[in-house]
């Protein structure tokens, strides 16, 4: 699999032709570095943030190119923007785990291109303060988008997601689906706003977002069972929070996931 | 000989009687069938046994092999060797069936879990159950259909190997090969185990598989009548309607009851 890694500043790379990538590191504190991944061919790509204070990313994936990303983010506390620009017809999939101590994230993906599909499953712990500004348009028709944000709030965790999609007049026939659900295991505040800005007839959209903890009928049909109340949360994050996605991010995520539960 | 002994159980939820003095004993070896109309209380016995909070017990006990229910967790119920079968089992995004159980048996058997012999088991249940073997590694129930569902309850029933097996419309949403399949593993793990079981259905099709020991009507949250097969049948070409009204005739043995004590 490609591999594009940003350590402490300094990039890793292990990629194919299918794409390219530059790094432009930015040596004045005031500025941001930036990463441009350019994907030309359908293939897989594994992307890891770590250590790093700030970032820009721009990622475009040309006409009819297919490409899965997987991603990690781990850092202290970080600033990060991504930008996607899908062409026609291409197809992006992105699994991405968070395990920062605090982030402002934005994301903007640009669906530029007819029939383009833009699919993301985001899983993180909140242990501080967490947000994510997610902007997604529609500029072409017969686009698709579909985002699954999933967070599980603790500690002194601030978890906030807002999730903005536009769909202009005239840009018939899309999809458009935000699923956004935060456990928040503490009495801090967390927050969702579900924003669906669409002006044209022509349009599947779907938004769902839900804060708060595991139903009393999942817990009683894991007890039923025999496995004790604490046990029975455990799972259900577990299963939270790695629920879609590979089992080589599962094992991953486990890790971090026992550092807080088991 | 366990035991599972239900005396003058009262319930109630936002204020309306669900069971009134229910009374019921059931024995190892003993398949209780409950049936009566919707609304009486049926499936709410079932989940009161187990535990679920949103049910007010106002009057009576629970006792299992001399341990009163009453004041413990569900899963400390669980534990004791009872088992609840739901009509409609819930479906529970990103944990797998196999983590699922593996967590349940590794808490019930502690240190004697092995790993080696329950995939060992798990495999044989699946086969005899004719269950797809990717469903052990999905959600639970994650995308299953009302069968699979119900096989699925079967299979951990045979896992968890409880003592007093309760299950709540096992048949709603089977069709007739898997209402079979469903019956007769109840009745094979019956043979094999030896549990109390109680099975609480509408229909006389279940019946068929499932042979009880006792027949019991409920009505208003209480058993308005009691016997054996020739119940089933009576109510399956009569209705509940006539129960009230007249005494069944001929080899039928109704009684009325008041307490198994």
């Amino acid at each position: 699999m490609n591999k594009i890694k940003i350590v402490s500043g300094k990039l890793e790379k292990n990629i194919d032709s299918t794409i390219e990538c530059d790094f432009y590191l930015q040596n004045d504190k005031f500025s941001v570095d930036l990463l441009k991944i350019k994907i030309k061919e359908d293939t897989n790509l594994e992307l890891e943030i770590d250590s790093t204070d700030k970032l820009d990313i721009f990622i475009n994936i040309l006409e009819g190119v297919h490409v899965n990303i997987f991603e990690y983010t781990f850092s202290s506390h970080v600033k990060i923007q991504y930008k996607y620009y899908l062409e026609q017809n291409s197809n992006v999939e992105i699994k991405k785990i968070n395990n920062v101590d605090a982030i402002k994230e934005y994301d903007i993906v640009n669906l530029n291109g007819e029939n383009a599909r833009f699919r993301r499953v985001l899983k993180t712990i909140s242990k501080s303060l967490e947000k994510y500004d997610m902007l997604i348009y529609h500029n072409a028709k017969n686009t698709s988008s579909d985002l699954v944000n999933h967070g599980v709030n603790i500690e002194n965790g601030n978890l906030i997601f807002n999730v903005s999609t536009f769909v202009p007049e005239r840009i018939s026939g899309c999809y458009a689906n935000q699923s956004n659900r935060i456990i928040n295991l503490t009495n801090s505040e967390c927050k969702i706003s579900p924003n669906m800005y669409i002006d044209c007839f022509d349009v599947i959209a779907n938004h769902s977002a839900f804060i708060g903890s595991f139903s009393d009928e999942e817990l009683f049909y894991l007890q039923s069972r025999g496995i004790p109340r604490n046990d029975a949360t455990e799972l259900l994050i577990k299963g939270f929070l790695t629920s879609e996605l590979d089992e080589s991010q599962k094992e991953k995520y486990d890790e971090f996931i026992k550092q807080y539960w088991g | 000989m366990d035991t599972l002994k239900i005396s003058n159980l009262s319930v109630e939820v936002k204020n309306k009687i669900i069971l009134d003095e229910f009374s019921l004993e059931i024995h190892s070896g003993e398949i209780h069938a409950i049936m009566g109309p919707n609304g009486t209380g049926k499936s709410t016995l079932t989940k009161v046994i187990m535990g679920d909070s949103s049910y007010k017990v106002t009057n009576g006990t629970i006792e299992f092999n001399r341990t009163e229910l009453n004041g413990l967790t569900v899963d400390e119920r669980a534990r004791l060797g009872i088992f609840l079968g739901l009509q409609m089992p819930l479906e529970i995004e990103g944990v797998t069936n196999a983590d699922f159980l593996r967590t349940a048996l590794h808490i019930k058997e502690g240190s004697d879990f092995k790993l080696f012999p329950f995939i060992k088991k798990m495999d044989k249940y699946i086969e005899q159950l004719h269950m797809n073997p990717e469903m052990i590694h999905r959600g639970v129930n994650q995308g299953f259909s009302g069968g699979e569902r119900k096989k699925n309850e079967i299979l951990q029933m045979y896992l968890l190997e409880p003592k007093m097996v309760l299950l709540d419309e096992i048949d709603s949403g089977l069709d007739v090969d898997s209402l079979k399949l469903v019956g007769e593993n109840v009745m094979e793990y019956y043979k094999q185990n030896n549990p109390g079981i109680l099975v609480i259905t509408h229909y006389q099709r279940l019946l068929n598989y499932i042979k009880p020991t006792h027949v019991h009507i409920m009505k208003n949250g209480r058993i308005v009548k009691s016997g054996g097969e020739e119940l089933v049948k009576y109510v399956e070409e009569h209705g509940y309607e006539k129960l009230d009204k007249k005494e069944i005739s001929g080899s039928c043995i109704v009684k009325e009851i008041v307490s198994h004590e």
